[in-house]
Formats: structure tokens, sequence, C-alpha cells
């Protein structure tokens, strides 16, 4: 068991050490990435479409942060396997390490950033917030996470056998980043669309951040328990059909 | 030690043909008809642990898919593979290192990717090296190296595995002739330790000179099992008739 964890970090600190290891400024990026985005998106939406959102800069860069680790990790694990096919073929070992490898390395980086970011507010003049929103943070990270780690699971299994699975992520994503409230919250919406968030098991959990952190109000009970519930799904779904068809994947590749 | 080292029973595998790379679009939209092929059909075999196997076999017998169940990269379609000890397989020496990575780091990585634990990898990283020859290279990332570098290393740490079962697939030639000498001198090594050793190899002289018994495989099935002079002789007959 011990072995196990040790290898799942020496794969992590692989993929964390590779990615930093020739870039000009190196582990600055992971900070100077979103925050690029936030002064971008930000400058539109509080400059040019004056968005009612209070805060909408703190706001902008904590949604940004999580979507990215989400986005990150989900557009690296699902190809993961046909990059490394070499390392299946060659020997035995947990193939869930490879996609956990990733999905724990970018979670490592969010972290990061997160603290930093974290820490700006709390500095911040009137910034406060409680050990129940810290709480709560923590819950909504921990739920992206898990999410991610089902999504991920699932997405790279399936990609072994049908590669277009890949393709069809990379599509789903452009499109999921705007069905989520990343950049707007869901008071602001007309509520008649409301009820379509109960299909994005990722809306609940970004609003539950949001609230935590700049006190937006949060979404109906009903997002909630839909939500919750099909986050469920898709992890166990991801486990179930990574168990079966992981023993198969050097047959594919 | 009169222990069994791999028990195969009724071992069959099945793979799936395909022209092109299957989609999910297909999957689900369209019937699309799959042509199988067995390359394993009902093995049944036995293999003590200490003892030294040769398989034979013309390409397309089998002979890599049956390496490969038994070193547990692939699962049987039927039957069971029972597998007692710790496997290497010496193959794809090459892969499974990252070019960013220093040589001592891709020795940690590549060494628990083969089941070494950590501890061990640390107690074992000067042997590694010096066996690879390559302690000046060792903080330089494996961009670096060539092909024949990492070909060294690859094979160090595989031996350095320690495996009770051995699997080499052909006649292995790492690295250049000094390395080559090398390399079979530690594998001798091997056949002389009384660890179990499954020999694959077109040269049917290195298997009649280094194991006792052989299984000629032909279409996924056993043709021939026993005494390796026999089996040898047996597939040379047909083979270069």
């Amino acid at each position: 068991m011990q072995d196990y964890f040790n290898f799942l970090w020496v794969m992590t600190s692989k993929e964390i050490k590779a990615r930093y290891k020739n870039a000009f400024l190196g582990f600055l990026w992971i900070f100077l990435n979103p925050l690029f985005q936030m002064l971008v998106i930000g400058f539109i939406f509080q400059k040019i479409i004056k968005t009612p959102i209070r805060h909408y800069f703190s706001f902008l860069f904590a949604g940004l942060l999580a979507w990215n680790f989400f986005a990150y990790s989900f557009t690296k694990a699902t190809p993961a396997f046909v990059w490394e096919r070499t390392l299946i073929k060659k020997a035995r070992f947990p193939r869930e390490a490879i996609p956990l490898s990733i999905v724990f390395a970018n979670f490592f980086h969010f972290l990061a950033s997160f603290l930093l970011f974290f820490i700006f507010l709390l500095a911040w003049p009137g910034g406060h917030i409680s050990w129940l929103g810290t709480a709560t943070i923590i819950m909504a990270i921990l739920w992206i996470v898990l999410f991610t780690i089902g999504a991920t699971l699932l997405s790279s299994a399936l990609n072994v056998k049908y590669r277009d699975v890949n393709f069809f992520i990379q599509a789903l994503l452009i499109l999921w980043f705007y069905a989520t409230p990343v950049i707007y919250s869901l008071n602001i919406l007309p509520p008649v669309y409301l009820p379509l968030f109960q299909f994005n098991p990722l809306a609940y959990p970004f609003a539950l951040l949001h609230h935590s952190l700049v006190a937006t109000p949060l979404p109906p009970a009903s997002i909630l328990w839909t939500n919750l519930g099909l986050s469920f799904l898709i992890i166990v779904l991801g486990i179930l059909v990574f168990r079966r068809e992981s023993k198969f994947f050097a047959d594919w590749l | 030690m009169n222990n069994i080292a791999i028990q195969l029973t009724n071992l069959s595998k099945q793979y799936s043909l395909h022209h092109e790379k299957p989609t999910l679009a297909e999957k689900l939209f369209s019937r699309t008809r799959k042509e199988k092929i067995w390359a394993l059909k009902d093995i049944s075999l036995t293999i003590m642990a200490g003892e030294k196997i040769g398989i034979v076999g013309s390409n397309g017998s089998g002979k890599t898919t049956l390496l490969s169940i038994i070193a547990g990269i692939t699962e049987p379609t039927r039957g069971q593979a029972i597998v007692n000890g710790r496997v290497a397989a010496l193959i794809g020496l090459e892969a499974g290192f990252h070019p960013e990575l220093t040589g001592e780091e891709n020795i940690y990585l590549n060494g628990m990717l083969l089941g070494m634990s950590r501890r061990e990898i640390k107690a074992k990283l000067k042997q590694i090296i010096a066996f690879a020859e390559l302690e000046k290279f060792i903080d330089v990332p494996l961009h670096a190296y060539s092909n024949g570098m990492k070909m060294r290393l690859g094979f160090s740490i595989a031996i350095a595995a320690d495996p009770d079962i051995l699997l080499i697939d052909e006649a292995l030639s790492v690295g250049d002739q000094a390395f080559q000498k090398k390399s079979r001198q530690a594998i001798e090594h091997f056949f002389r330790q009384g660890k179990t050793i499954i020999l694959v190899s077109h040269y049917p002289t290195t298997i009649q000179k280094l194991c006792p018994r052989a299984i000629w495989l032909e279409n996924g099935q056993i043709k021939a099992i026993g005494k390796s002079r026999q089996v040898i002789s047996q597939y040379q007959k047909t083979s270069h008739a």
C-alpha cells in the first residue's frame, strides 16, 4: 500500500517537474496564466459589459483557477494512454497511476495558486473569510477534484478503444466552459434557465466556491441534489469502466 | 525448491482485428462487423520454479502474446494464468523514460514501474548506474542520451529488479559490443542462479544451448513440448524444409 502511494507520488512529481523544467519563469506560470486570463476577461466584463457581480476580479480569479484545474487535467489525461503506450506495453503497473498523476499534478498547481490568492484575499482591507466559509471552500474544491478524477478515468479509458473520444472531449470543454458559472453567477441569469444547470455537475460546486469567497447567492437546492447525483454517477461509472477496460489496454495500443 | 512458478490453464487470447481504429461514433450508430482472431488457443502449461524454457515459433504464432500475459501486461480472454513471484520482462527496454528528467530521476520512475520500491531502488542505485556505465551522465536529462545509452539504462534497471521470473524476447543486443558481452553475461548469471527463465528466440541454437525444455508454438497452439533438442529438430524440419 505504501509502495502504491510512493509510486503515485513519483509519477505525480514527474508530471510537475517535467512541466516547468525548461520553461522561462518556471513555476511562476502557474500563477501568471490565470492572472492574465482574469485581467482580460475582467476588463471586458467590468468595464465594457458592466457586470452586476461585486468583487468581480476575485470572483473571476477563483473560478478560473478551478476551471483551469479541471480543463487542463481533462485535456491532458484523456489521450494519456495513447501517448504512454510504450509504458503500457512494457510492464504491469496500476494503470490508473497515469491519469491520476496528471490530475494530482494539476491539483498541486491549483492549490499553490489558490493559497496565494486566498492569502491575498485575507490581506485585502476588509477581507474576511469565516471558518465555515473556509470549510465550504474545501468542500467545493473536493467535489471538483473527485468529479475530475471520475471524469478523467472514464474518458481516458474510453479513449484507448475509441480514439474519437479525445476530439469529443476537446470540443465539449469549450462549450462546457460557457455552461459553467465561471465568468457569470447563476443569480444574474433569468430564472427560466436555471433548471438547465441541473445537468451540469460542475454548476453547484462552482457556485459554492463563489458563494464562500465573494458572497454571491447560492442556487436552489434542486441544483445541489441533481448535481451531486450526477457527479456520483460519473465517478462510479468512471471507476467501473476503468476497472473493466484497463486490463486490456495493451491490446488496443 | 519444487514450487510451481507459472501455471497456465486452458489459456486463450482473442484480439479484435481492426483495419482502422474504431470510433465511439461508429460503435453507437452503426453495426460494424468485427473480425476476431485467436492469438492463443487453449494453452495449458506448468513451469516449475527454476526451470529454463525456450519458446520457438514463426512470426504471429503467439509467442509475444504469451509473454505479455505472463508479464501481466494484458489478461487472457479465457482461462487462467497463475504467476508466482516477481516477473521482469526484458522488452521495451528503452521505454518508460521521461526526456526532461535526469538519469537518476528516471531510474526511480522506471524502477517503480517495474515494481521495485523506492527504498529498494535507493539501495541499488549505484549498482544500476555502474552497470549501465553512465556515471558521467546521471545528472543529465534523458533527451541528451543516445539510444544505446537508454537501452543500457533500461537493461540495468530491469536486471536490478532481481526478478524470480525473467522473460526474454528475442536475441538481446543492447549497446555496443562490450556492453552486449556484459549483458549476455548478466543473463547467463541469471541462468546459473536458479531463476525461472522463459526465452523466446528465432535462433533455435541459443535455446538448445541454454534451455533444457522447449515449446513450439504454432497458430496460437502448442505444437510440441519436451526436451529442447527434440522440439527444435521437429521445428526445424518443418520450417526450414
